[in-house]
C-alpha cells in the first residue's frame, strides 16, 4: 500500500461528496410529541429533490455541515406522521386543508349515474366493437367446458354431436344456438374462437 | 420274381380310384373396423388430444362401474372411501377413488428433439430396448381433462401400467401432493359375443323375425386355421428352403397320406405381418446424392428392389389356388407406418390379386388383404389380431418379457394399442453419420388421430387373440369376470424359428409345426 499522505491544504472545492452520518439530520430517536408544523408537513409531502448532502470529513469543515443540515432539516416526527396520513387520511387538527382532502371530497360527491355516463361515453369512442352477443357467450362457454373434449381442431356442431353420442349430456341450448347460427350463415361461429387463434399463422416480414 | 416285386411299377392301367383330398371350406366374415377413409376424406387437422378424450369417455363408465362395485362403502382406517369426479378434486388426507388415463413420464422415451439433436451432434442417441430408466427417474401419473396427478405407492411396481390405459385408482393425497395408490381397477374384458352370433343376427334381420333358418341348419364343423408371421422375405436370398417346405406342406404335397389328410382340414391361412423385410438400407436422408440417380422407367433402379414383393407374390400365388389367405401388414411391410395400417395395396400382388375380390365388393375375396390390427369372424369365432407392434411397444414400458401377460393386460384394459399416440411406431432408416452403425431408429407419427371414435377400444371380447412377430411361441386361455374365455396366441417369427401355429376351431386348441433344414 502506498504511504498515507496527510492532507495539508484545506480543500476549497469539494472533490467528493460524502454521506452525512452524524448531526441532527440523521438522529435516530423517537419522534417528539409536538404536532408537526405546517411548513414541515409540506416539505415532507413534496418529494425531496435535493440530494442528501454529503458529510464532509470530520477533521475539516465543521461549519459547513451545520449550514447544510439546517437547510434540509427534515425532522423525523413529521416524516412519520405524513406517512400515517397517507395511509389513513385523517385530518390533522389545526392544519390548512391539503390538496388531497379537497379531491377526496369531490370524488365522494360524484354520483353513480355520472360514472355510468362516463363509461358509456368511453365505450362509444371505441372503434372496435366490444362485447359479445348472448349467443357467442353461450358458445364460448361451451368451448371451454373441457368435459366435452378439446375444442381445437373440431367444428362446434361436430363436437356437440360427438359429446351427445358419448352420453356426456351436453346442454341442448347450445345446440339451439348452433342451429340458429348455422341458419344465419354465420361462418365465424362454426369453429371455436380459440381454434382460430391457435391456427392463425403470423407471417414475419 | 421280377413281376411280383415291381407290381406297382410298369403295370397296366388300373381302375383304383385314388381319393383326392379336399380342403375344408372356411366360413369367413371379416369386420371393417380399422379401415380408414381414403384420399381427401382422411383428415389430419385434429390433434391427438381428441383421441385420449375419446378413449377416456368410452372407457370411464365401465371402469367406474367396476370400481364402484369394489370400493363403494369400503372403509380404510375408519374413513369411508368416496368417489371423486375429476383427478384434481382429490383432497389431502381423504381416501377417494378416481378414474383417469395413465401417463408414464420416462426420460428415455424417444423424443422428437432427438431428431433435432442429430442435426447438431454426431449421431442420434442409440435405440433403446426398454424405456425404463434404471435410476428410477420414471414417473407414473393419472390424467384426465382437468389435470395430472403424480402417483406413488407399491401397487405401481406390481401392476402393469403403460401410457394410455384407462384405470380407476383408490388412495389418498399425501403432503407432497402425490397420490398414494392403495388399489387399482381396470375395465376388464368386455362382453363376448356367442359363437356365430353375428351370422345369426344378420340372418335373422334378413329373413325377418321369427324365421332363423340358418340356425336350424347344422353348421359345418369348422376346420383349422394356420397362423404364420415373420416370413421376412428379402431381396438377397432367392430361395429359402424353409418357405418352400411350408408351401409344400400347406399344399398337401409333403409327407405321407395321413399328414396330407390332416392338412386338408386347414381351411385358412392367416399371415400376421412382416412378410417382407428390406435387407438393403434405404438411401441416407441427409446426404445429398452426389450423382443424380438415373430414373429409368420411373424409378431409381439402384435403390428400388422389386425382388421381395415378387417373391411374396409368387409364394401367395402358389398357395392361393388351394387355400384362402388373409394377409395383415406388419412393421416392415410396404404399407403405411402409422396404426391402423391399411391393407397392402393390390398393386403389390400382380398375380395374387386375381384371387381377391373386386374393390368395393361386399364379400371378402379368397385372397383378403386386411388392416393391421384386424378383427373378424372365422368359423363363427370372433378373432382379433395384429402384427405385433402394440405388444412390442408395451414391452418397452414394462420390466420383463412376459408377452402373454402383456397381451392379457391389453385385453383387460380394453385397448388394442394403448401406447398408440405416444410412442408407437418407429421406422428404420440408415444413419448417415453413425460411425459403424447400420441402422438407426427414428420416431414417426404413431397412429391416425381419430376424432369420432377411438377404434382401438375393444368393445367386443374376441374368442381368439393372436399377435404376430413375437420372439417365441406362447399360448394360454384367460377368463373374464362374466365367463368370457379368450385364447391368446403369440405367433413366433417364421424366419427365425420356422414355426407356424395351427388353431383348431372346434376345440380352440393350438399346435405348432416347425419347418427346419438341417445344415
Amino acid at each position: 500500500m502506498p504511504p498515507a499522505r496527510r492532507k495539508s491544504t484545506a480543500p476549497s472545492a469539494r472533490a467528493q461528496q460524502t454521506l452525512a452520518f452524524s448531526g441532527r439530520a440523521n438522529k435516530v430517536t423517537k419522534p417528539s410529541i409536538a404536532p408537526p408544523s405546517a411548513k414541515s408537513i409540506s416539505k415532507a409531502s413534496s418529494p425531496v429533490s435535493r440530494p442528501s448532502t454529503p458529510h464532509p470529513q470530520e477533521d475539516a469543515q465543521r461549519q459547513e455541515p451545520e449550514e447544510e443540515v439546517e437547510e434540509v432539516e427534515i425532522p423525523n416526527a413529521p416524516a412519520a406522521a405524513a406517512a400515517e396520513e397517507q395511509g389513513l387520511a385523517f385530518r390533522v387538527q389545526g392544519t390548512k386543508p391539503t390538496l388531497h382532502d379537497e379531491v377526496d371530497e369531490k370524488a365522494r360527491k360524484v354520483s353513480d349515474a355520472q360514472v355510468k355516463r362516463y363509461w358509456r361515453a368511453k365505450e362509444e369512442e371505441r372503434k372496435a366493437p366490444r362485447g359479445l352477443s348472448l349467443n357467442e357467450k353461450i358458445l364460448r362457454h361451451f368451448d371451454l367446458s373441457s368435459q366435452f373434449g378439446p375444442c381445437i381442431g373440431i367444428a362446434r356442431m361436430k363436437r356437440w354431436k360427438r359429446a351427445n353420442g358419448l352420453g356426456l349430456k351436453p346442454p341442448i341450448e347450445v345446440l339451439t344456438v348452433l342451429l340458429k347460427e348455422e341458419g344465419s350463415e354465420n361462418k365465424k361461429a362454426e369453429r371455436a374462437y380459440v381454434d382460430e387463434l391457435m391456427s392463425t399463422r403470423l407471417v414475419v416480414e | 420274381m421280377a413281376k411280383d416285386h415291381h407290381e406297382n411299377l410298369m403295370s397296366d392301367f388300373s381302375d383304383t380310384e385314388y381319393t383326392s383330398n379336399e380342403r375344408q371350406p372356411s366360413n369367413y366374415s371379416p369386420l371393417q373396423s380399422f379401415i380408414l377413409a381414403k384420399g381427401d376424406q382422411k383428415h389430419y387437422q385434429q390433434q391427438y388430444g381428441d383421441m385420449y378424450f375419446l378413449r377416456l369417455a368410452m372407457l370411464k363408465p365401465s371402469v367406474e362401474e367396476i370400481a364402484a362395485d369394489a370400493w363403494e362403502g369400503a372403509e380404510i382406517a375408519g374413513e369411508t372411501v368416496r368417489r371423486v369426479e375429476r383427478v384434481l378434486d382429490v383432497r389431502q388426507g381423504e381416501f377417494c377413488w378416481v378414474a383417469g388415463t395413465v401417463y408414464r413420464d420416462m426420460p428415455l422415451k424417444p423424443n422428437i428433439l432427438d431428431d433435432i439433436s442429430k442435426d447438431h451432434w454426431i449421431s442420434a442417441p442409440p435405440p433403446r430396448v426398454k424405456y425404463i430408466s434404471q435410476s428410477g427417474q420414471d414417473q407414473t401419473m393419472l390424467e384426465d381433462e382437468s389435470g395430472r396427478l403424480r402417483l406413488i405407492g407399491n401397487m405401481l411396481q406390481t401392476t402393469m401400467l403403460v401410457t394410455g390405459c384407462v384405470v380407476a385408482m383408490m388412495g389418498t393425497e399425501n403432503a407432497n401432493g402425490d397420490f398414494e395408490v392403495v388399489d387399482i381397477k381396470v375395465p376388464d374384458l368386455p362382453r363376448q359375443p356367442q359363437r356365430w352370433e353375428r351370422e345369426d343376427s344378420d340372418a335373422a334381420l334378413a329373413n325377418g323375425s321369427g324365421k332363423s333358418k340358418s340356425k336350424i341348419e347344422g353348421r359345418p364343423a369348422g376346420g383349422k386355421v394356420a397362423i404364420l408371421s415373420g416370413l421376412e422375405i428379402n431381396g438377397d436370398e432367392a430361395d429359402i428352403l424353409a418357405i418352400d417346405l411350408l408351401m409344400e406342406f400347406l399344399l398337401g404335397e409333403a409327407c405321407n397320406q395321413n399328414t396330407q389328410q390332416d392338412v386338408g382340414s386347414i381351411s385358412r391361412l392367416i399371415i400376421a405381418g412382416n412378410s417382407i423385410k428390406e435387407a438393403t438400407l434405404l438411401a441416407p436422408r441427409d446426404e445429398p446424392s452426389d450423382k443424380k440417380a438415373s430414373k429409368k422407367y420411373g424409378y431409381d433402379s439402384a435403390a428400388y428392389n422389386p425382388a421381395p414383393t415378387a417373391h411374396l407374390d409368387n409364394f401367395l400365388a402358389t398357395l392361393l389356388p388351394s387355400i384362402p389367405i388373409t394377409i395383415l401388414p406388419g412393421e416392415s411391410d410396404p404399407a403405411n407406418v402409422s396404426l391402423p395400417q391399411q391393407p397392402i395395396h393390390p398393386a403389390m400382388f400382380p398375380r395374387s390379386r386375381n384371387y381377391a375380390s373386386v374393390p368395393g365388393a361386399e364379400e371378402a375375396g379368397w385372397f383378403d388383404s386386411v388392416t393391421n390390427p384386424w378383427e373378424g369372424d372365422i368359423d363363427g369365432w370372433r378373432m382379433m389380431g395384429n402384427g405385433g407392434q402394440p405388444i412390442n411397444d408395451v414391452f418397452k414400458y414394462v420390466e420383463g418379457d412376459e408377452r402373454l401377460e402383456m397381451m392379457e393386460s391389453l385385453l383387460r384394459w380394453r385397448c388394442g394399442a394403448p401406447t398408440a399416440p405416444d410412442t408407437l411406431c418407429k421406422c428404420k432408416t440408415a444413419n448417415p453419420r453413425g460411425f459403424g452403425k447400420k441402422t438407426d431408429v427414428f420416431h414417426v407419427a404413431g397412429c391416425y388421430p381419430f376424432q369420432d371414435k377411438d377404434q382401438f377400444v375393444i368393445e367386443e371380447c374376441p374368442h381368439v387373440y393372436f399377435v404376430g412377430n413375437q420372439p417365441r411361441f406362447e399360448t394360454s386361455v384367460i377368463e373374464g369376470p362374466a365367463g368370457q374365455m379368450v385364447r391368446l396366441i403369440a405367433v413366433p417369427i417364421f424366419r427365425e424359428t420356422g414355426e407356424i401355429v395351427i388353431l383348431d376351431t372346434e376345440t380352440l386348441d393350438v399346435e405348432v409345426i416347425r419347418f427346419s433344414v438341417d445344415e
